[in-house]
């Protein structure tokens, strides 16, 4: 069993994600387990997000929101687990996007993101958010891992 | 397993999901080259081999598979071992 010996939600995610502000869609991160290939992060759309469309977070900013968890739970793995420089990922192709409910500035986003398949440098993600309980997105990501 | 059984499922999965012609799959293929199955494409190859056949390739044992032949042969020696 693989355990991180700090506590996980006071990690500042700018210092994990390639992206820099304004282009931040996670705030923090909740839960990661090494062993199940999860991570849990949480994102409050702000008066200021990006990639609003009249009060709403728009489909770009999900994808992000996923993407950027995803980067997340792999920079978190690399500089605390196998202690390597963090890589970074690129999103190859998204499969079984669907939305059901577009978030409104002020709502509050949990996103859970499940490793389901890894073969060398590329990697099949679950993503799934939550607002209010309730499942608003998901979709199926490949990642591409750079080598620089 | 039979081999033709292997070639079945996988040739079913490379038209349907990679959208391969039937006319181009032949065993001398190459996967990158003839068939341009990249690492994209590759990765739900390793998906659907685990679902249909119970194992996790490994990329270490595919350095040598360049032809589709080459891959029906890793499989169907992997799934009678």
């Amino acid at each position: 069993m693989t355990k991180l010996n700090f506590d996980i939600t006071r990690l500042n995610v700018q210092d994990l994600l390639p992206q820099r502000v304004p282009f931040i869609f996670v705030d923090s991160v909740l839960a990661l387990d090494p062993d199940q290939k999860n991570c849990v992060t949480q994102f409050l759309i702000k008066k200021d997000t990006l990639l609003m469309d009249q009060g709403y977070l728009s489909e770009g900013g999900l994808v992000e929101n996923i993407a950027q968890t995803c980067a997340l739970y792999l920079g978190i793995y690399n500089k605390y687990i196998l202690h390597k420089e963090i890589q970074i990922g690129f999103i190859g192709a998204i499969k079984k996007f669907a939305i059901f409910e577009l978030p409104k500035q002020g709502d509050l986003l949990s996103t859970n993101i499940q490793i389901t398949t890894e073969f060398g440098d590329m990697k099949i993600v679950n993503g799934t958010i939550k607002c209010a309980g309730r499942d608003i997105a998901h979709g199926e990501f490949k990642i591409a891992i750079g080598n620089e | 397993m039979e081999r033709g059984k292997i070639i079945e499922t996988i040739n079913l999965f490379l038209i349907e999901e990679i959208e391969i012609e039937e006319d181009l799959l032949n065993e001398e293929a190459l996967l990158k080259e003839d068939l341009g199955i990249d690492s994209l494409d590759f990765v739900d190859v390793v998906v659907i081999v685990e679902r249909e056949f119970g194992f996790k390739i490994k990329p270490e044992e595919m350095t040598d598979v360049k032809t589709l032949g080459a891959f029906y042969d890793y499989i169907e020696k992997k799934v009678n071992s």
